[in-house]
């Protein structure tokens, strides 16, 4: 788990937005101009998956490590609100048909008839057979 | 028990694709037993929005809904977790 406090440090340490040195990295700010912490959490094989990423000719395992979760960061972004997106277009279509909404024992059900007619099926195709 | 519900797209995708969805699908329903209908400690999943949770489980992205006063768990989405839909 060190390389894991190791990058949660490098979030933590960062200069702020504007002030910040190349390489020195940067961390959000809030309303009030302050840092503010985030975490994130990343295991080893995270790590290790980020060191293969290649940007660019002659970047350290630190850049593409950034780079890395910045990517990260953006895909999980984009898949929170094409999520949200999908639950609430669902949301709106069962308000307005609540016919839409499945029970368990609905499914139960068709699932419980199509192994019936998978079994049937199987058995007819072994009889065909012999 | 916590109540299950479906949408019909994931209804459509459990019956469609079983028995491939069978591992999801149980997995899904062991969820009426949990006393606060949130998925076991250690399990990969967030709140998204208020009452609405996005699960990671057997291979699949769930996303759906706790409603406290119908008792019910009501689930939206279920998609493969490899599935390129973004």
């Amino acid at each position: 788990m060190q390389a894991t406090n190791q990058i949660m440090t490098q979030v933590a340490e960062g200069n702020g937005r504007g002030g910040a040195g190349r390489g020195q990295g940067r961390h959000p700010l809030n309303d009030q101009n302050k840092t503010v912490r985030i975490t994130i959490t990343l295991t080893e094989d995270d790590l290790a998956f980020l060191d293969t990423i290649k940007h660019g000719g002659t970047q350290t395992v630190d850049q593409n490590r950034s780079a890395g979760v910045r990517w990260a960061l953006r895909a999980f972004r984009r898949e929170q609100k094409a999520l949200l997106a999908e639950a609430h277009r669902i949301k709106a279509e069962i308000e307005t048909d609540p016919l839409l909404i499945v029970t368990e024992e609905e499914l139960e059900r068709d699932i419980a008839a199509k192994v019936a007619a998978m079994t049937q099926q199987a058995k007819l195709a072994d009889h065909v057979e012999n | 028990m916590w109540k299950i519900e479906y949408s019909k797209e994931v209804r459509n995708y459990l019956y469609d694709s079983y028995p491939y969805t069978e591992t999801i699908w149980q997995t899904i329903k062991a969820l009426r037993h949990q006393i606060d209908g949130l998925p076991p400690p250690g399990s990969d999943y967030y709140e998204i929005e208020t009452e609405r949770f996005v699960w990671n489980v057997a291979a699949h992205t769930v996303v759906y809904e706790r409603r406290s006063d119908e008792h019910s768990l009501f689930f939206a989405v279920v998609k493969p977790s490899n599935d390129d839909w973004l």
